[in-house]
């Protein structure tokens, strides 16, 4: 059993004209201690997919589809809600977000906070709660815990909201900590730290982890194995590091040409021409192909599947594999003339 | 933060001094004066100059200005030739009748107002909510005597004499007569009965406003991403709500405890004449009504006083239910 597992995820949000199809199908395997990252641009789904997770979506403006699944722990947690859900949220499958300044409530002390979902998902008594809350906020890194207990969240720097943040998330002790572009609203040098600091709490407490960010280059820091999302699908997963190492589709090396890197500085970038579409108005036929340098006749007619492949062009190897072991790609690119829908 | 509400509330008093100064003047261009209090039929034109004279009204307007201004800036709130007692023991008689009714108001205004506005923003878009919003709407924008008078004859006429009611409620009045005579628990009922009403009354006006302002107030508030967090935590959507969502939405809130705070001292006028309540709005309208310049003059004072007192409590509160405020020295 995986620790999550989420099949054919289609998160939709009403509108006034088409429901905007925002994440559409999309196929996930988490197992217990992997951490997976799951990289797209604005507009991709990502962060819908997140929220999905855990019910999070806001009032009216999302809505799962029936025939979507998502499993923890073989637990069904689609549809799901009351006091079980509660349990979870917090307890098992913990998040954090983008914006550590609106994420924390701007009236109670970071202590506070934490000691809040310790008292919630940890049976302890009220002081072992606040020490507890105080080991936290060191095993964040967050220096000299009893002073900084007592700060409002505007009186910390980004940096520190966003450990305060991740140490509520581990109050409850998850197993699987979803981070929603956490360190996006920080600095450079900042968001190394960040990263460290969850990879290091992930080891440490054998957590699964699931990455989100627009950033291929923050996600390959941190993950296993990485998803590439597109108009609400998934067009390239496999591990990090045959994803950089050989990027197939189009897309993915798109994204590798528009990062920034200290090794080759006097690559010039290549940012992908154009911007996602609305969800509510996808092309026809693959949802890249406006902005796909390689585009042939067939992408602006039939959507490709979800292909297993190892190299692309040509002789293409298809894998029998379990399917996340190896790599799925999403391309025309991949399916040569005979392996067509 | 705090020498910024002091410095602010030191610059009140030349303000206060000011109104009452305007007042003083204002009501001294009007035609008649407080001597005629005294008159009598069959009292000669000289009669009532002497006592005119006699009253310090025949002096000039700068030296009758002068003279108040002295007795008052040493604590000395003159005499009331009308109630014939010293304006204060008068202010002081009637200082109780109104924080009793007005306190009970804006106390229960502020709950049922809260609650209501919180539902609403909870529920928004439902049935519920525009039922609540056009109740709201109906409250906040009735003129109050009307809605006192509405009530009176629902609860008070209607209730005994139509309808066969069990109850009724007093018309006007603290209590009845001779309820002196009562046993103290007797006199004690006799005297809520006579609160239901007004109360009632200044409750609903008052908690139409604060519910619309509450429901505007939380419905930014849980849009917020802490509230996301907050049920990402695993929060029972009632704490989600009554704890991370009300401590945020009642920071605006706060400033509609400022502006009603008056109340307390002056009393609603229309109110207080309706249900003939011996508070301060009474005396006020008697006494102008009377020429009774003093009392008009000492009034003022209080409330002008109240309004600065109640924008120094708002400011304070801020700094209680907004730490980014307390924390911040100005």
């Amino acid at each position: 059993m995986s620790l999550l597992e989420i099949q054919k995820l289609r998160t939709h949000i009403r509108t006034a004209g088409d429901d905007a199809r925002a994440v559409d199908g999309v196929d996930l395997l988490l197992e217990e201690g992997e951490s997976v990252g799951l990289v797209g641009e604005s507009g991709s789904g990502k962060t819908l997919l997140a929220l999905s997770i855990l019910g999070l979506l806001p009032e009216g403006g999302g809505a799962i589809l029936p025939g979507s699944s998502i499993r923890f722990r073989g637990e069904e947690l689609v549809g799901m809600g009351g006091k079980r859900l509660r349990e979870i949220r917090g307890g098992e499958v913990a998040m954090i977000f983008q914006e550590p300044m609106t994420s924390l409530n701007p009236v109670f002390s970071v202590g506070n906070q934490i000691l809040e979902a310790v008292e919630l998902h940890r049976p302890l008594n009220r002081d072992a709660a606040k020490e507890e809350m105080l080991r936290l906020l060191g095993e964040v890194g967050i220096p000299d815990p009893e002073a900084r207990a007592g700060d409002y969240p505007h009186q910390l720097s980004g940096g520190m909201r966003q450990r305060a943040m991740i140490a509520m998330a581990l109050a409850g002790e998850p197993s699987l900590l979803l981070a929603d572009e956490p360190t996006t609203a920080l600095d450079v040098t900042v968001e190394a730290q960040i990263l460290q600091l969850l990879k290091r709490v992930q080891a440490r407490m054998g957590m699964g982890l699931l990455l989100i960010s627009h950033d291929l280059n923050v996600v390959s820091r941190v993950c296993d194995r990485i998803l590439i999302l597109y108009g609400g699908k998934v067009v390239e997963a496999g591990p990090t590091q045959k994803i950089l190492d050989a990027p197939i589709h189009p897309y993915t090396r798109g994204l590798m040409g528009s990062r920034l890197s200290f090794d080759d500085r006097r690559r010039t970038l290549r940012p992908i021409p154009g911007e996602v579409p609305e969800a509510t108005d996808w092309p026809r036929g693959c949802r890249f192909h406006p902005r796909c340098p390689e585009v042939m006749d067939r992408c602006r007619r039939e959507e490709p599947r979800l292909l297993p492949g190892t190299e692309r062009k040509g002789a293409v190897e298809v894998q029998g594999g379990a399917p996340g072991g190896g790599r799925d790609v999403r391309c025309w690119l991949l399916a040569g003339e005979e392996g067509g829908a | 933060m705090l020498s910024f509400s002091l410095r602010r509330t030191l610059l009140a008093i030349p303000l206060l001094l000011g109104v009452a100064t305007l007042v003083f003047f204002v009501l001294s261009l009007a035609p008649g004066d407080a001597a005629s209090i005294y008159l009598r039929p069959g009292m000669t034109p000289e009669t009532l100059e002497h006592i005119r004279r006699s009253m310090g009204l025949d002096d000039p307007l700068l030296i009758r200005y002068g003279r108040w201004l002295l007795a008052f800036l040493q604590g000395d709130f003159g005499y009331s030739h009308f109630y014939q007692m010293p304006v204060r023991d008068r202010i002081l008689a009637a200082l109780p009748n109104t924080l009793i009714l007005a306190s009970g108001a804006l106390f229960f205004a502020f709950l049922i107002g809260i609650l209501v506005g919180v539902l609403q923003a909870v529920k928004e878009g439902s049935f519920l909510d525009s039922v609540l919003s056009g109740v709201t709407l109906f409250f906040y924008s009735m003129p109050s005597f009307w809605l006192a008078l509405m009530l009176i004859l629902f609860f008070s006429l209607s209730a005994m004499k139509l309808w066969n009611w069990p109850f009724s409620f007093p018309v006007s009045g603290i209590q009845s007569p001779g309820a002196d005579l009562l046993a103290p628990w007797d006199q004690f009922r006799d005297r809520i009965h006579h609160l239901v009403l007004p109360t009632l009354t200044l409750t609903l006006i008052l908690a139409g406003g604060v519910a619309r302002y509450v429901r505007t107030s939380m419905l930014d508030v849980i849009r917020q991403d802490y509230i996301r967090t907050a049920r990402a935590k695993g929060l029972p959507e009632t704490r989600v709500i009554m704890k991370h969502g009300l401590r945020n939405g009642l920071i605006p809130v706060v400033t509609l405890f400022g502006v009603y705070f008056p109340f307390l001292l002056s009393g609603t006028v229309l109110i207080e004449y309706v249900f003939a309540w011996p508070g301060m709005g009474q005396l006020m309208v008697e006494s102008i009504l009377r020429k009774d310049l003093p009392v008009v003059l000492a009034g003022t004072f209080l409330f002008g006083g109240m309004v600065v007192l109640g924008n120094l409590l708002a400011d304070l509160l801020y700094g209680v239910v907004d730490p980014r405020i307390r924390q911040s020295d100005g």
